[in-house]
């Protein structure tokens, strides 16, 4: 048995060892993932039932004489995790395991939630020991939410808008697909005779296009909240490939299954000649979540392993993308790893790269993500695609600069650049690609965006004396920013600005801060660190260049060494 | 070949506007009705449960005419129930100022200003355009503020490791260090940095001792490379540290160190052993033509599709491109504020050569039967060079890295010279000797 320490590390690496910095990440627990993550402990169990085996470790930790405990997991392990991650866990995993059409309310949720910690479902209300969500569970959820903020991820977990549902709300706006969502997908699935080797996110503009077949939860999934649309694409997008592994079975998936095999689904990275122009794609493989094995792929006629660029993704492939490739995609097989099969290109009628999220200043441009408000992104598009572009920018709702660009010699595709998302008014506006669509619309209203300043790469830091000016963009004229310490309540600088516009701030003393904007009952999130100069490191080149001289020998700053060396 | 036409179909409707927009929206994307009805415009100031009006746009062959599609599908919903009595076809001149510009309902909302950015200019950082701040070579007082930020730089890079030309001029700019090519060459001759061949990179040198000619009792080593706060406080507590500003403050200064047990240090902070880097580079570098060939050659340039510009010796004057040997500037035929590059021309193998700008403005120079020369005085130890027969960088830097101070600059009434400090004689000998330098004794005559 693995103990409640064990499960709670595990579970944190599971969620965001391979996200990318920026991603919000959810705890969306379900018995398939604790099955998976139990799969890959060192260790076995009797009955080889790790979803009980985690129920079982958490009452152990957490249930004393009938009492939920939870002042002992507030606070930070060893490891610097925090230590109520299980217990969170278990606590959407009782989200989880609500009914389709269950109304949500306390009574039916914690009903759950005291089946999964052992406690007398007879009663009613919250168990014993939690009786306050603000003092109880709450700090568990902020202890969590400002760890993934300090590593540079975008916490999900949010309080309900008051009554009954104020603290249910974090675990029930963590979980995405109830395992009748997941039978009802696989209905869907069949009955659609699906076959194509999709990635996420045409899968998910297929699956919205049936969302009146579906039912209410489902369908709720599919149509409210845009911030979450990139994660449920994600996990129906395991679903399908799970289907896919078990023959397409026309109704249920098996339940619990801790192993099947996946793809690596990759995304384009894109260079640019600063001087010359010339533009360069390369296939970027991304991580596959609870794969952290190595992994090797045939691939240009020779064996080649992955190797890790950043959160979230492997490095480029070295040879340029072709305009077939693009075209019809490509599929590499995976070698040496029983967890993965292929690596796909898919073959998409558009890709959207943005600017290197944890360092703008590259130059370099790929599927990060979708952009955030006021990022001028690259769209990589057919020319068919153009009068579906073309609408969006005669309704305001997208702006772009110059003409489109064609890519690859006599080819079908273009480049749209420097084109950036203006109005939040997508609702009545149809275009014949609706995943173009769901890639382009705004998920948010507001997003906060730092400029200048002097920044460390990849750490969300700035230095001391070198504060970024940020910007709240958004579709409203005004808004509050308020800026407090990480691990604080009082803020040190608050403002009511005009959104879209840069502001100038100042930290006093280094640390991690929070800021955040409000407006009209809106309100988002951002982490910076502010570093000492003193704090600073050396820190190895990823890429060490070289200036060869005669004599078999290269010099790097003062340093000659036999090119042998190298 | 027939026109299609956009018009729109008026109904009104009492309920929630949102939710209209919604199942309008879910049957357009189950049916593929985009290409048909592209939009759904509804009237300003709509309230929730307020009658109101709503526009759908079609687009027909024949105005007033739906596609059956549509009516089949999309106008069973029953918002569609009540159509403007009528049934007229409005175009969108007749609606807007009941519409507004959109199909909004978030009237209390703006739309983001969009700017387009414009293209970044060809600036690479082998291209040295202006040469008025170097000829003002009085050496200025030294800014302390200045100098604490070119600190700043090496601490930044140390600590970033390596990045884009891009991402350099975009440091410099932040720290308010002007010029990002000459601090980028700056820092290579100090042997903190290293450029990619074609420019486009730069990575910071490990640490390293380097060690130089002294007249102390003890050994005397510079410190080169990366470093950080934290590595130079540990290396004050074990060892005697000093640091000395550059001569124009216009770079992180010089940090030496006097010990005599060299690989203690080394060990100990992990910094490598570099040697005596100035008579070692002055004993591999090859001589002028042999570096020549080791410059990066850049195939597939068709000189007729640009503008030519050739260094006479003084300036680049614009020429019709010949053939000739030569340093050259490369305009876009457009024109523009910036050459694109800037290389040299090998008319024996038509070959073009890219490389630091004045290792191929001294190549120029070579080529054209022009006098190079140097002076030593060996009283002093100091070499003196021309400003405009400035080294390759190379070359230079095994100058530099005798002492890790940049050149001064002095004036007489023939030449402006950069002068460097602790050169010894037989150091000059092998250099001028590669370089086809002509080297007399004594700045007398300078």
């Amino acid at each position: 048995m693995a103990n409640y320490i064990y499960w709670n590390q595990a579970l944190v690496i599971y969620f965001t060892s391979t996200a990318s910095y920026s991603e919000r990440v959810y705890l969306s627990v379900d018995d398939e993932i604790l099955e998976q993550i139990g799969h890959n402990f060192s260790q076995e169990i009797a009955d080889g039932n790790w979803v009980d085996d985690f129920r079982n470790a958490v009452r152990a930790e957490v249930i004393a004489e009938g009492r939920v405990n939870l002042v002992t997991l507030q606070g930070f392990d060893g490891n610097h995790l925090p230590k109520g991650v299980a217990f969170l866990s278990a606590m959407v995993l009782a989200a989880n395991e609500m009914a389709d059409e269950e109304d949500i309310s306390e009574d039916n949720y914690f009903k759950r939630l005291r089946a999964i910690l052992g406690l007398p479902t007879s009663e009613n209300g919250r168990p014993l020991g939690m009786k306050f969500g603000s003092k109880d569970e709450e700090p568990l959820w902020r202890e969590w939410n400002n760890w993934l903020m300090g590593n540079g991820f975008i916490p999900s977990g949010q309080r309900g808008r008051g009554g009954p549902t104020t603290y249910i709300n974090y675990p029930i706006s963590q979980s995405l697909l109830r395992r009748t969502d997941k039978n009802r997908l696989v209905q869907l699935f069949h009955e659609r005779q699906w076959t194509a080797d999709w990635d996420a996110m045409t899968l998910f503009a297929c699956v919205r296009r049936e969302v009146q077949r579906l039912p209410k939860h489902l369908k709720q999934l599919l149509t409210d909240n845009r911030e979450r649309y990139e994660a449920l694409a994600e996990s129906i997008h395991e679903v399908y490939q799970q289907w896919q592994v078990e023959g397409r079975p026309p109704a249920v998936l098996r339940a619990g299954v801790s192993h099947w095999i996946r793809h690596i689904f990759v995304g384009l990275y894109r260079t640019e000649d600063p001087f010359f122009g010339d533009v360069t794609y390369y296939i970027y493989p991304k991580q596959v979540r609870g794969c952290q094995s190595s992994i090797t792929i045939q691939y240009d006629g020779r064996e080649k392993d992955l190797i890790n660029e950043r959160p979230g993704w492997y490095l480029p492939l070295e040879v340029p993308l072709s305009v077939s490739e693009l075209e019809g995609g490509s599929k590499y097989p995976v070698i040496l790893n029983s967890d993965l099969n292929s690596l796909i290109l898919p073959a998409r009628d558009f890709w959207v790269l943005i600017p290197d999220p944890d360092d703008t200043d590259t130059g370099v441009y790929a599927t990060w993500g979708q952009p955030s408000l006021g990022t001028k992104f690259i769209l990589l598009c057919k020319k068919e695609l153009l009068p579906d572009i073309e609408r969006l920018r005669d309704e305001r709702l997208i702006e772009w600069s110059g003409k489109p660009q064609p890519v690859f010699n006599d080819s079908n595709w273009v480049e749209i650049q420097q084109c950036m998302v203006i109005s939040l008014a997508w609702d009545g506006v149809f275009i014949n690609n609706q995943e173009l669509k769901d890639a382009l619309q705004p998920a948010v209203r507001l997003s906060i965006s730092f400029s200048g300043g002097l920044r460390l790469p990849h750490q969300n830091a700035w230095l001391k004396g070198y504060y970024p000016q940020v910007t709240i963009f958004g579709f409203y004229r005004n808004v509050k920013l308020q800026i407090t310490p990480l691990f604080g309540n009082l803020p040190i600088f608050e403002v009511s600005e005009s959104t879209n516009k840069p502001i100038s701030v100042h930290f006093s003393t280094s640390g991690d801060y929070v800021l955040k904007a409000t407006c009209a009952g809106e309100n988002t999130e951002r982490f910076i660190k502010i570093v000492d100069w003193s704090s600073l490191d050396i820190k190895k080149p990823q890429c060490c260049e070289r200036t060869p001289i005669s004599s078999g020998n290269y010099i790097c700053g003062s340093v000659i060494q036999p090119i042998t060396t190298q | 070949m027939s026109q299609i036409h956009r018009w729109y179909k008026g109904f009104s409707y009492r309920g929630n506007p949102q939710e209209l927009i919604k199942q309008i929206s879910e049957q357009v994307q189950l049916h593929n009705l985009g290409n048909l009805v592209p939009l759904l415009r509804i009237e300003k100031g709509v309230r929730s449960r307020k009658p109101f009006y709503f526009f759908l746009a079609v687009e027909s062959l024949q105005k007033g005419c739906i596609p059956p599609e549509v009516q089949s599908t999309l106008l069973q919903l029953s918002f569609f129930k009540s159509p403007i009595s009528g049934n007229p076809s409005f175009n969108y001149e007749e609606i807007k100022p009941m519409v507004g510009v959109a199909h909004e309902v978030y009237e209390y909302t703006n739309n983001i200003p969009y700017q387009s950015v414009n293209e970044s200019n060809c600036d690479h950082p082998f291209n040295f355009i202006d040469l008025a701040s170097i000829n003002n070579h009085n050496n200025l007082l030294i800014d302390d503020v200045i100098c604490s930020r070119y600190e700043e730089l090496l601490y930044w890079l140390s600590a970033v490791g390596s990045g884009s030309w891009e991402s350099f001029k975009k440091v410099c700019d932040s720290l308010q260090l002007q010029e990002p090519k000459r601090i980028l060459r700056r820092l290579k001759l100090l042997g903190h940095l290293e450029s990619s061949l074609d420019g486009k990179r730069w990575s910071v040198a490990p640490p390293s001792l380097v060690k130089i000619n002294s007249q102390l009792d003890s050994q005397e080593f510079i410190l080169c490379g990366q470093r950080c706060v934290s590595l130079l406080n540990q290396l004050a507590e074990y060892t005697n540290i000093i640091s000395v500003d550059q001569p124009r403050g216009n770079a992180p200064s010089c940090i030496r160190l006097q010990v005599n047990e060299s690989n203690k240090i080394t060990e100990q902070f992990h910094i490598i052993d570099a040697g005596d880097v100035s008579s070692r580079l002055a004993y591999i570098l090859p001589d002028l033509k042999g570096w020549q060939q080791s410059l990066r050659s850049i195939p597939g340039i068709v000189p007729p599709l640009y503008k030519w510009k050739i260094f006479d010796g003084n300036n680049f004057v614009e020429r019709t491109f010949q053939s000739e040997i030569g340093m050259y500037q490369m305009w876009d035929r457009e024109g523009g504020d910036f050459s694109r590059m800037t290389l040299f021309y090998e008319t024996e193998t038509d070959t073009w050569r890219q490389g630091d700008w004045y290792g191929l403005r001294f190549l120029a120079l070579h080529y054209s039967d022009r006098p190079l020369i140097a002076r030593y005085d060996s009283a002093t130890a100091r070499l003196a060079i021309p400003l405009s027969q400035r080294w390759p960088e190379l070359y230079e830097r095994a100058l530099v890295l005798a002492s890790g101070l940049l050149p001064t600059y002095h004036k007489t009434e023939q030449h402006l010279w950069l002068i460097y400090e602790n050169i010894t004689a037989i150091l000059v000998k092998k250099m001028t000797k590669k370089l086809y330098v002509t080297c007399e004794e004594g700045f007398s005559r300078a």
